[in-house]
């Protein structure tokens, strides 16, 4: 969230007052291309947690940084996408649960290693994807290509800060309510 | 008549007064705000000031002279960051300041945190190509600064390298991270920068000095993140990390492959040994195992390479198959077959299983060596990764 949710500088010599600035943004929704935009110093983090089969949210992050290639993918496992706005496929890779742990010994003297594998039945991981503005959902496909499980990427989206009317509304209503008395009193005169 | 004017006459003295209540705050407001805006600029033009005023003054002393300042900066700057435009800038020093200098491509200096503080312009000076952004962190509001003058220019560094910041630092860098392979070191239980900073190094040299990765190294990047936060580590039987936290920090670099370094003295790992372990895209090294550990793990990781040792304690039921590994065959070594430099040799992961070399990097840590049917698998993958540019 560092990076992509910023909004307007403390001292912004360049930049409008905040109902402008609003009025700017809105402008810019409006007048936005629908052109896909991958911002590629951003990455989305998917905190998950896996337990015996069944996967599950944990949490998500939005932050200033890099995704891996992916380059190495295991052949067959997981899939992991993330789609568009009008459900359009942005980026997926394939991957495994990370349930099996090598876990090593070596002794330095000898230079003998001893060990394996471990096999976790519940284990947290992470899926990592470059952070494309327009994205909607994360969606997890299981070796057999059915839906497990979606996270919806919505509330990432910017939402403008709405300016401080309620001074001006209060400065209004009480210049209408000092007529108001002063007509009044006028009358009874 | 007159007393209902009275009547009438008190409410709107009330009204009046609270109408100019609120006037007067909100003018008083106004007035507040645009003195702590004017004491802000007033900062800045204080640091821009003295800067050009120093760089100025360096270009005055004779060729070679460096000056040593500590500069003050406006309240609520952590790090100062110079950008020298004329010169290659380092994307991974920090993540923040690259949105920065997309934003504001005039400006050379600026302040974090960024979306607090504006950029500024100074001209007449120049970094180093290493150094290039530079980024300061502030103590106590200040930050040490070199200027030196080199004719044309006066060269800004720093007397103090540990008030260096840098999100990322790129220990190795050969390849655009698009087509590299790029391996990032994390830190846990370090208490100096320089002990881990060694520790990779040593681990960096390692993988260059063996093959496949010798031959291949233009496509290999290396980067280490110099902050110890608290990465989730545990050390019980094995080194487990939380994910989530170490790969939140680890993408402040590409990050291919993540490798955790956990520091440990040999003498406590001696009395309560720790295992090394792999999974995913990370490794957790123990820096009390063997040195080579590591290539072990990387072996793993990288080229999905099985284990040449027999640990039938582990393996016996884990329901492994051949197919499992791409180093470990059956009886035959149909796998492998013809391949030069390669035998049939009994025992890989269990001791029905049969490895192409007699020892190798995944059967023990003696040889610096993958073995040449290892060596080919792992070539392969790095086929993958094209370099430069």
């Amino acid at each position: 969230m560092k990076a992509a949710l910023r909004t307007q500088r403390k001292t912004g010599n360049m930049l409008p007052g905040p109902f402008s600035f609003s009025a700017l943004l809105v402008l810019a929704v409006f007048f936005a291309s629908p052109a896909l935009a991958v911002n590629s110093s951003s990455v989305l983090l998917i905190n998950l947690h896996y337990d015996r089969g069944e996967i599950t949210y944990k949490d998500k992050l939005v932050k200033c940084g890099y995704a891996p290639d992916y380059r190495i993918q295991p052949g067959e496992g997981y899939v992991a996408e993330l789609r568009g706005q009008k459900d359009e496929l942005l980026y997926s890779f394939t991957f495994e649960v990370p349930t099996k742990v090598v876990a090593e010994i070596s002794d330095p003297l000898f230079k003998k290693i001893s060990g394996g594998i471990i096999t976790l039945n519940t284990t947290d991981f992470v899926l990592q994807f470059p952070h494309f503005s327009d994205a909607k959902e994360v969606v997890v496909l299981n070796p057999r290509k059915f839906k497990v499980m979606g996270v919806s990427l919505q509330e990432e989206q910017f939402v403008p800060q709405r300016p401080a009317w309620w001074w001006l509304l209060l400065l209004l209503l009480l210049v209408i309510a000092a007529c108001l008395v002063y007509r009044h009193l006028k009358k009874e005169e | 008549m007159a007393g209902k004017a009275q009547a009438f006459e008190r409410p709107l003295m009330y009204y009046v007064f609270i109408v100019i209540s609120v006037a007067v705050f909100l003018f008083g407001y106004k007035v507040v705000s645009d003195w702590s805006a004017a004491n802000e600029k007033l900062d800045y033009t204080h640091v821009a000031n003295t800067l050009a005023k120093l760089i100025k003054q360096s270009s005055s002393d004779s060729l070679g002279t460096t000056e040593e300042h500590t500069i003050a900066m406006p309240v609520g700057v952590d790090r100062l960051c110079l950008v020298d435009r004329n010169k290659a800038i380092s994307p991974f020093v920090s993540c923040l300041l690259n949105l920065e200098l997309e934003k504001f491509e005039e400006k050379n200096i600026f302040f974090s945190p960024f979306q607090g503080f504006d950029p500024l312009q100074l001209n007449g000076f120049e970094l180093y190509e290493k150094e290039n952004p530079l980024c300061l962190k502030s103590t106590r509001g200040k930050v040490p600064l070199t200027f030196t003058n080199r004719g044309k220019n006066t060269v800004v560094s720093t007397f103090d390298g540990t008030k260096k910041s840098s999100d990322c630092v790129t220990v190795l860098f050969n390849a655009q991270p698009e087509n590299a392979l790029d391996i990032v070191f994390l830190g846990y239980g370090y208490k100096d920068g320089d002990e881990f900073a060694k520790d990779v190094k040593k681990q960096v040299n390692l993988f260059l000095g063996i093959e496949p990765f010798k031959t291949n190294k233009e496509k290999l990047n290396f980067y280490r993140i110099d902050r110890f936060d608290d990465v989730g580590c545990t050390m019980e039987n094995w080194i487990s990390c939380d994910e989530f936290q170490v790969k939140t920090i680890a993408s402040f670099c590409p990050n291919d492959f993540v490798v955790v370094l956990a520091s440990r003295s040999r003498i406590r790992d001696a009395l309560r040994p720790i295992r090394s372990s792999a999974v995913s895209n990370m490794a957790k090294i123990n820096t009390a195992d063997n040195e080579l550990v590591l290539l072990h793990e990387f072996g793993h990781l990288f080229g999905s390479l099985g284990d040449e040792y027999v640990d039938e304690n582990y393996y016996l039921d884990s329901g492994l198959k051949i197919a499992d590994f791409p180093n470990c065959g059956d009886p035959g070594c149909s796998k492998w077959k013809g391949a030069n430099g390669t035998g049939c040799f009994k025992g890989c992961s269990l001791s029905s299983f049969f490895r192409p070399t007699k020892d190798s990097l995944m059967r023990s840590l003696s040889v610096p060596d993958y073995g040449v049917w290892n060596e080919k698998i792992l070539a392969e993958k790095l086929s993958l990764y094209g370099g430069k540019p």
